[in-house]
């Protein structure tokens, strides 16, 4: 093949050589098309189907985009194959899901493989070109014939075409082998260490955990930070009103409500309707009395003795009697 | 070719002209720099601080347990759809002024989706344990849930970002090539390395079109999957206000949005720094404005035709989020943000001779992502504030910590931006080239 051809004439031409009846003549005194490489500083023609032998390189990405379906079939349809129990009515993987996923790898093999063969098309195209002039991306055209035989005579005859198309450098090269780059090895070996690195810490199996037969926590940990502030409660009387709106909205509000009219979103689900705690019956009640239900429960409500200190108790019973205030405040302001 | 005769004599003009912004760099650019790197290490100190004592140093808590992190991938992936969309969708329709803008854009692609990635890793507890995340028989028999969108997400993510770094570097080739011939020092053996040897040969030329042809189509495809995958990380879950089918489109579109409001910035720097006048022209501005009141109208239509269905279903769940955020708690920001990314773009852009002003288009880029920043958090923190269970509603603002991470990685991606610029000719240079070359040989 030409190829491998280790010989060659480079010729350099001005930017208004024509390049056609230059390849033309080249043809006419016997040099084949493989033997001779235009390099311009832009694509010449907008020609884009490259082949690999007989293949068109679009044919190579199909077949790796059918690779990476296969791909995405294996882990979310494999995984589904696995693990076949269904969960909710739905199998552990659906359709959809497997088809999303193949959907992404079919694109990322289709699209690395044929980056990783145009790369390699690229490479083999040059292999036997060492010299490029740097000149040529100023908008010089280089033309470079590698040469089978190497008598003078045919030299010349080259060398004269070449010359008679306008070239104004012509050289004589001969070809060496490059050396292999050592870079991408030593790149692979360090990342694979940065991955091994990662299998040291043992910190696993020194966390806290529950034990075997272990009560279930009710309270907070003593210390725990509220959700909704980042300051800890410290539990003045002046602050219980504050406590007793978190508490309510924490234990109350499911049922009662947020604004506490017995209308939270687990009330179409009770047998019996939560009170509205708006309603005289309600707020005629004394503070023991409405400390007496929270603490036993009434009808499906369920007593909150265990759940909640007395204290935290009292400030949601202050927070209840402290409804309608609040209520009328609200209009005011709205007003 | 003869028509094209002073096209081909402009070369070593352009050749001069886009590899100026590689060579040399006055006290403000080490200045920048320097600003840049201490802003990425207080956010890396930062980030060390958090994985020290906890993912507890957020603000996250129930039942907010998505935050600025997550409201940040989401943003940085969206921004990340500049170059694709600019670039992808651009050749395809073989705009011609796509030229000098779609390295600027794919650039900003590569460093967001780095971004993007980095956040996701913010937001991990345990984070020295990330590669449970990767599907490998490993001895803990711990297998990813592929039912779970976050990941579907993984793979997008991954499959954009390996394809994106492809489609930056394919164009590229040629350029290094051209670097290698004329820039010396360290880079010289870089651009050796990365140029693969280029000749500029027809067959190289002919592989290169060939796989750049190929390749745009299906990372086209790959840049609507991600932000859809994305939007479906909410959709796919009941929370009311995600529960949405649209939302894919909405966050493709979006995604952008934002982009191009993004490359605006971007152009408008690169061409102010490095004197590029000749090469990003008013009119290019002028075309990118076009295109943002395209993508400002679809998603004002996209956004409206979502909560319109919610305001009419009046279901009481997904209203107190309406409300919270049209007139509630979260109305400030609501508010701010359709001004931002749907009034000021209306208002300015539909101006001709506003849009072929390169400072406002900025600005307005700018604004634009400052609003869909606060869309990103908008998306995240009411809906997960208002559970159907009333018992823990809450509200959520990030934490110093989460605050100076972001900054940080807001720093790292203008750094690398900053650092890429002297690295990677701006403007593709061979496509210019040719882009001149085919203006003067048919017109």
């Amino acid at each position: 093949m030409a190829m491998d051809e280790h010989e060659a004439l480079t010729a350099l031409f001005p930017r208004q050589v024509e390049i056609d009846p230059l390849v033309q003549s080249l043809r006419e005194a016997g040099i084949s098309e493989a033997q001779i490489s235009i390099m311009t500083p832009l694509p010449l023609s907008e020609r884009a189907s490259v082949r690999l032998g007989s293949m068109p390189l679009y044919v190579i990405t199909m077949i790796a985009g059918l690779v990476g379906i296969a791909i995405g079939i294996f882990f979310a349809g494999g995984t589904a194959a696995m693990y076949p129990l269904m969960t909710g009515g739905k199998p552990i993987v659906g359709a959809p899901i497997v088809g999303i996923i193949s959907y992404e790898t079919m694109m990322l093999l289709a699209i690395v493989v044929t980056f990783i063969t145009s790369v390699v098309t690229i490479k083999r195209a040059h292999r036997a070109i060492t010299e490029r002039d740097s000149r040529v991306d100023d908008g010089y055209v280089m033309a470079r014939v590698s040469m089978s035989s190497t008598s003078t005579a045919r030299i010349g005859l080259i060398r004269n075409l070449l010359q008679r198309a306008g070239s104004l450098e012509i050289q004589w090269e001969s070809t060496q082998k490059e050396k292999g780059n050592q870079s991408g090895k030593a790149i692979a070996v360090v990342l694979a260490a940065i991955c091994l690195m990662n299998g040291c810490s043992r910190d696993m199996q020194e966390q806290p955990s529950y034990e075997p037969q272990e009560a279930p926590r009710l309270h907070s940990p003593l210390g725990a930070v509220p959700r909704d502030s980042r300051a800890v409660i410290t539990g003045s009387l002046e602050e219980s009103m504050s406590e007793g709106v978190n508490l309510f909205r924490i234990n109350c509000s499911h049922c009662h409500g947020t604004t506490g009219r017995g209308d939270g979103p687990a009330a179409a689900y009770l047998k019996e309707k939560p009170a509205d705690l708006h309603k005289s019956d309600v707020q005629t009640l004394s503070d023991s009395a409405l400390y007496d239900v929270l603490t036993r429960g009434k009808d499906v409500m369920p007593p909150f003795k265990g759940e909640l200190s007395a204290k935290e108790r009292r400030s949601i019973v202050a927070y209840v009697k402290s409804l309608p205030k609040r209520m009328l405040e609200k209009h005011a302001n709205h007003q | 070719m003869a028509s094209g005769q002073a096209n081909w004599n402009e070369m070593p003009a352009i050749n001069r002209d886009l590899l100026a912004p590689l060579q040399g760099a006055g006290l403000g650019y080490f200045l920048l720099v320097v600003l840049l790197a201490a802003m990425v290490a207080a956010g890396a100190g930062a980030w060390f601080y958090q994985i020290e004592t906890g993912i507890g140093r957020t603000n996250m808590h129930p039942p907010i347990f998505w935050g600025a992190y997550i409201a940040s991938f989401v943003y940085w992936i969206g921004v990340s759809h500049s170059g694709t969309f600019i670039s992808g969708v651009l050749r395809l329709s073989k705009a011609q002024w796509r030229r000098p803008i779609t390295r600027i854009a794919e650039l900003m692609t590569i460093i967001s989706v780095t971004i993007a990635a980095l956040c996701v890793f913010y937001h991990l507890g345990r984070v020295w344990r990330w590669y449970y995340l990767i599907p490998y028989p490993n001895q803990r028999e711990i297998w990813p849930d592929f039912r779970s969108p976050l990941m579907w997400d993984a793979t997008a993510v991954f499959t954009y970002a390996t394809a994106s770094s492809i489609y930056l570097y394919l164009p590229l080739i040629p350029d290094f090539a051209l670097a290698r011939d004329r820039i010396g020092g360290w880079r010289r053996w870089c651009y050796s390395v990365l140029c693969l040897g280029w000749k500029g040969t027809q067959r190289e030329w002919e592989t290169l079109n060939t796989a750049i042809r190929i390749i745009t189509p299906l990372i086209v495809m790959v840049m609507i999957s991600v932000h859809s995958i994305v939007g479906w990380d909410f959709g796919m879950s009941l929370v009311p206000g995600w529960h949405s089918s649209i939302i894919a489109p909405y966050f493709v579109v979006g995604a952008v949005h934002s982009g191009l409001g993004m490359v605006m910035v971007g152009l408008y720097f690169v061409r102010r720094t490095y004197r590029l006048e000749p090469y990003i022209r008013p009119e290019h501005f002028d075309k990118m404005g076009k295109l943002l009141i395209v993508t400002t109208l679809s998603l004002a239509y996209l956004y409206f035709a979502d909560q319109l269905t919610v305001w009419y279903g009046n279901i009481p769940d997904h209203m107190a989020i309406l409300h919270a955020m049209v007139s509630g708690l979260y109305a400030p920001p609501f508010w701010t943000m359709i001004v931002l990314i749907y009034l000021i773009p209306l208002s300015t852009l539909t101006i001709p001779s506003f849009r072929r002003w390169p400072f406002g288009m900025m600005v307005v880029g700018i604004g634009i992502n400052l609003g869909m920043y606060i869309e990103r958090m908008l998306i995240i923190v009411p809906p997960l504030s208002r559970p159907r269970l009333t018992y823990n509603w809450s509200s959520y603002f990030p934490s110093w910590g989460e605050l100076t991470i972001l900054l940080g990685s807001l720093a790292l991606a203008v750094l690398l931006y900053v650092l890429a610029v002297k690295f990677v000719p701006i403007i593709s240079i061979w496509e210019e080239k040719e882009g001149r070359m085919s203006a003067g040989g048919h017109g």
